[in-house]
């Protein structure tokens, strides 16, 4: 289903007028989606928002300095501005690794549009002994 | 910065009411959950807009619709029901002048009781199990609480321009309540907005049906995702750190 195909109420106008204050990608026509990092003691936490998003539709893949998720929509995404339609299916977001992070051991959980990475942080090293 | 508070007037300002009245303000903030709430508000019970909140600061973006400019700080109406609704983010030059000019608008409409809609950081969000806390200025107003069953928030920190803003109302002679949704503190957040709408339906003890605002659930996290981003810029939520310890019951 085109979700801009759907007649809009005003409650919907109001959201819709905020388009053009976009962060999104018009010319590969991706989505940017919201994330956040949350620091702890042993791990760094992603969350990326992702709405309107299946499990089985989100790829991540790890390069040596960067996260790259890859997410599509279940359906499309139109935004129209003016006499232009631009069509999305897809989220995409590629972020800079936290440093001193045990890439082998990273995670990920997906629960209600909510994507979070784990990222334990490496916790062994050179011993030092107290004087 | 804000010089004189004499910028700030509200326009086109109706009548007087003759009985009580409740002010609603939802600005962009934690979840966005006071301007997500208080817009469906706004659309469930068909409010007029009556004016806006004018400022030099806020004349950067203008909303049109049927032709008609609107500034992004408008005010609504229905009955003895009012609302401010704030489309952009209040930072802290904006928001002790964006507090008088409620409170201005207040006395001279008469308004018995202001209510704040806000959020507050949910460390583990349960969705099953959200809650809507309250706040009171005066005492007087725990009988509100009590009566429509929110818990009272008891101990915990408020920062940013939220609390600019309840300084503000703290000293003013208009009685406030502010309502902290938890809530997912850096996304918007429809699902915690819910129980916003549902403790003001409480309130204006009035039905307000929620079944349009659920199916476009996907559609609000997706539409206000830039807004959400210029939001956190405001809030800053590095320094003044959401995770504030959840506030007791109140019993």
């Amino acid at each position: 289903m085109n979700v801009s195909s759907l007649p809009l109420s005003p409650f919907e106008k109001f959201f819709a007028s905020l388009i053009d204050r976009t962060m999104d990608d018009y010319t590969n026509k991706e989505l940017a989606p919201l994330a956040h990092f949350t620091e702890k003691d042993s791990k760094w936490i992603l969350e990326v928002d992702l709405p309107m998003v299946n499990k089985d539709g989100i790829e991540i893949n790890l390069t040596d300095t960067h996260i790259v998720i890859k997410a599509r929509l279940e359906k499309t995404y139109c935004v129209s501005k003016r006499d232009c339609i631009t069509e999305f299916n897809f989220f995409k977001k590629i972020i800079l690794l936290p440093l001193g992070i045990d890439k082998e051991k990273i995670s990920a959980k997906f629960n209600n549009g909510i994507l979070s990475i784990y990222m334990p942080k490496i916790a062994t090293g050179k011993n030092i002994q107290i004087e | 910065m804000i010089s004189k508070t004499d910028d700030l007037k509200p326009k086109k300002l109706e009548k007087i009411p003759k009985s009580s009245s409740i002010l609603f303000v939802g600005i962009p903030g934690p979840g966005l959950i006071g301007i997500l709430s208080l817009n469906y508000v706004i659309h469930a019970l068909d409010m007029e807009i009556i004016g806006e909140i004018e400022h030099p600061d806020l004349s950067n973006i203008i909303f049109i619709e049927n032709g008609e400019l609107y500034g992004p700080a408008r005010i609504y109406k229905k009955n003895n029901t009012y609302a401010v609704i704030s489309d952009v983010p209040i930072d802290y030059a904006l928001a002790e002048g964006f507090s008088d000019s409620v409170i201005d608008f207040s006395k001279k409409n008469k308004i018995d009781m202001i209510v704040v809609l806000s959020g507050i950081h949910a460390a583990e969000r349960n969705l099953a199990n959200l809650k809507t806390y309250g706040l009171v200025t005066n005492e007087k107003l725990d009988e509100v609480l009590y009566q429509n069953e929110i818990p009272k928030f008891l101990s915990g920190m408020i920062a940013g321009p939220d609390a600019t803003i309840l300084t503000k109302l703290k000293s003013s002679p208009i009685p406030t309540i502010v309502l902290y949704t938890e809530c997912n503190f850096f996304f918007p957040d429809p699902e915690a907005a819910i129980n916003s709408i549902n403790t003001i339906s409480k309130i204006l003890k009035i039905e307000i049906d929620i079944a349009e605002f659920k199916k476009q659930i996907d559609f609000l996290r997706l539409q206000s995702r830039q807004l959400m981003e210029e939001t956190l810029t405001v809030l800053n939520p590095e320094k003044i750190k959401p995770a504030v310890s959840a506030p007791q019951i109140y019993k």
